[in-house]
């Protein structure tokens, strides 16, 4: 059963890569078992998981207001009258309720993480003013401490003056300014600008002439700088997921599961070149 | 003779043990119910060195069990502000949340959220003794109210009533100005091209349902394609991923044939069904544009991982290829590999623009004006942090 798994595996990974040949037949048959499959998949979930869990179990159960479910039912089933004309305007209250319910769940949690909670974390001190307090400057005294101890210690353990070291370094950033305070300070800056410049190339409502322009131009840069990072975080990710395949064709070669990788391999590459002769032959044919 | 002296001391220790300081027991404010405070200001004489021990019973009577024991240090006010607010006092003070009683398996059953009245007790003790005790009662129930997101409420009112009022003006005076995006002379040319070569084109509403903002436009923009498309006598292909966004876009084709007056031109299995399963949907779809060959790929609306599969294949037919998405992930993939990419808004500009809907474009001027006062606040926010006070930044926080 394990060798019919791993044919299986290994001729449909095989099907869909062929694509990259160009549109063949393997590929056609990966295609449509695909599609075919997920939506018969779909199908058989839509029916045990949506309507015998969430409709058929609740109404045949003991729930007092277990007719409620009808309701949902209705709105969904309105969406049916498409198939026919004459009533067919009513699936328009399935679809303003699904949107409607979508904007009233979408809109204060958009507001909230996209704007609220971001211009929150972005308004901060362009520079930063040192904490001249006693406090401060005590939290510091002993942070020092601290680090003087860690450094005098008998182990001399690199790891614990490392963070008796930052804590005293990141306590003095507060009561002075320090290189720290300034690097931080820098960051702000450059996000600032960023965030400014971003919002200027979004705006439609004004031409980007002059300043604008300018704003915008540098806002532009900024979108490029982190869509090229995006881009290759996510290429290297893409390319983990095709050594994790790549692998598995790797672990069929072998005899326990009756080559499947190199048999198939071989058995496809044939074909495709016959195929290819063939209509090679057809094309010159139609030429003539 | 000493164990029972130490055992007489220690009870009548335990038997003088004070109150706690300003301690109350409520229902938490503002959540889903299931949850009562027990909340207090500190211990006589200290909490140095000090552990709470917190226990619950039903107040119709019945044992104690212990829910949390902690040191004074831990469980301070000032991690919870949407309860307890933004006072100094708050990094000395203590509370702990409990779950409120539910009735025992059989009884009478209460509301989703709804506890029983639940009693709440706090110990302190230092050093093994116990040095105060406080008793208090409370039943959790699910709130209407938030307090701690007052501000978004405040922020989507004025936000929603700009938009109105912009909407309502835009009704009025529909010549809005929306600057022109480069994408837009685009797809003009994309569709004259195909109609030049013959080929179709291929227009994908991306992998979202019809209450997402970006399908939304995206059907906009195809309501605007095809009747370029029907008054040229091209064609264009939508095949869809989600059953109700293909009754929208049929719905829409429909209409753009019939506003370009060829009804009889529109045939509805231009746009039809293929599944609801992302890769297979891709596989389907790449398929179609190898057998297809068309001449210009659109990609509006919002996008997964399928977006370099997709407009990669698309460029290997040589395609003119326009996307538009506010998948911000996905962007730099569409901006790699298509001729021109509508980045995030620009989608809903160009809806906006194409369609001079004075809905799109009150929405889009309340949007600027939304952008505007953002940088505002990030001036204004960045130049009073400089000063150290901290309210503006609390009216932006949305307390947890």
């Amino acid at each position: 059963m394990e060798i019919v798994g791993a044919w299986i595996a290994v001729g449909l990974t095989l099907f869909m890569f062929s694509f990259l040949y160009k549109d063949n037949p393997f590929y056609k048959v990966g295609e449509n078992l695909y599609v075919g499959i997920t939506i018969g998949y779909f199908v058989i979930q839509l029916w045990y998981k949506t309507w015998i869990d969430k409709v058929w179990d609740v109404l045949t159960g003991q729930a007092h207001d277990r007719f409620v479910i009808l309701i949902p039912v209705l709105i969904g089933a309105l969406l049916l009258t498409r198939f026919v004309p004459k009533i067919a305007w009513m699936s328009r209250w399935a679809f303003a309720f699904v949107i409607g319910y979508g904007a009233g769940l979408a809109i204060p949690a958009t507001l909230t993480t996209s704007v609220v909670i971001q211009a929150q974390a972005t308004a901060k001190p362009l520079v930063t003013m040192p904490d001249r307090s006693p406090g401060a400057a005590k939290a510091t005294e002993n942070a020092k401490a601290a680090y003087d101890k860690a450094k005098e210690g008998a182990a001399k353990e690199d790891e614990k003056i490392r963070a008796a070291r930052y804590r005293y370094e990141q306590s003095r950033s507060v009561s002075e300014y320090t290189f720290l305070t300034a690097y931080r300070d820098f960051t702000t800056i450059v996000i600032f600008v960023g965030v400014f410049c971003v919002l200027f190339y979004f705006f439609f409502s004004i031409e980007h002439r002059g300043p604008v322009r300018a704003f915008s131009r540098v806002g532009i840069l900024f979108l490029m700088i982190y869509f090229g990072a995006s881009y290759g975080n996510t290429v290297m990710g893409r390319l983990s997921l095709l050594y994790g395949r790549v692998l598995d064709l790797k672990d069929y070669s072998r005899q326990m599961y009756g080559f499947a990788t190199p048999v198939i391999l071989v058995l496809m590459i044939a074909v495709l070149a016959a195929l290819h002769v063939k209509n090679k032959g057809k094309d010159e044919g139609h030429a003539a | 003779m000493i164990r029972a002296v130490a055992i007489v001391l220690l009870t009548a220790a335990a038997a003088s043990a004070q109150g706690l300081e300003g301690f109350e027991v409520f229902d938490r404010p503002g959540d889903a119910g299931g949850t009562v405070i027990a909340a207090w200001k500190g211990v006589p004489g200290g909490d140095a060195g000090v552990e709470y021990v917190v226990s619950v019973a039903p107040a119709a009577g019945g044992e104690w069990a212990e829910v949390a024991r902690f040191a004074s240090t831990l469980h301070r006010k000032v991690e919870a502000p949407a309860v307890f607010g933004y006072a100094e006092s708050n990094e000395r003070e203590n509370y702990c949340p409990v779950d409120g009683l539910l009735p025992a398996k059989g009884a009478p059953g209460l509301a989703k959220g709804h506890s029983l009245e639940t009693r709440v007790r706090v110990e302190a003790f230092r050093g093994g003794v116990r040095v105060a005790l406080s008793e208090g009662s409370a039943s959790a129930r699910p709130n209407w109210w938030a307090p701690q997101k007052a501000n978004v409420l405040v922020f989507a009112l004025l936000f929603g009533a700009g938009t109105f009022w912009l909407i309502a003006r835009a009704r009025r005076n529909p010549d809005v100005f929306v600057r022109r995006i480069p994408g837009l002379d685009a797809m003009e040319e994309a569709i004259g091209r195909a109609t030049e070569m013959g080929r179709p084109i291929v227009y994908l509403n991306g992998l979202n349902g019809m209450d997402s903002i970006s399908t939304i436009a995206s059907v906009s923009i195809l309501g605007q394609v095809s009747r370029r498309v029907a008054s040229y006598d091209s064609q264009v292909l939508v095949p869809c991923y989600d059953p109700v966004v293909l009754s929208v876009s049929q719905e829409v084709l429909r209409e753009g044939y019939t506003a370009a007056g060829r009804p009889d031109k529109f045939r509805e299995h231009d746009a039809w069904f293929i599944t609801q399963e992302q890769f297979s949907y891709v596989a389907a779809v790449d398929g179609l544009m190898l057998r297809e060959r068309p001449a210009a790929c659109f990609y509006m609306g919002y996008y997964y991982a399928e977006s370099l599969l997709l407009a990669e294949t698309g460029g290997s037919t040589g395609a003119i290829q326009i996307a538009g998405t506010d998948s911000v992930t996905q962007l730099p993939f569409f901006i790699a590999t298509c001729d021109y990419t509508l980045i995030g808004e620009e989608l809903y500009a160009a809806s906006a623009y194409l369609s001079r809907e004075p809905l799109q474009l009150g929405s889009l001027r309340s949007q600027d004006f939304g952008k505007i006062v953002i940088v505002a606040v990030l001036v204004l926010g960045g130049l009073v942090a400089m000063t150290g006070a901290v309210w503006f930044k609390h009216l932006f926080t949305v307390a947890s």
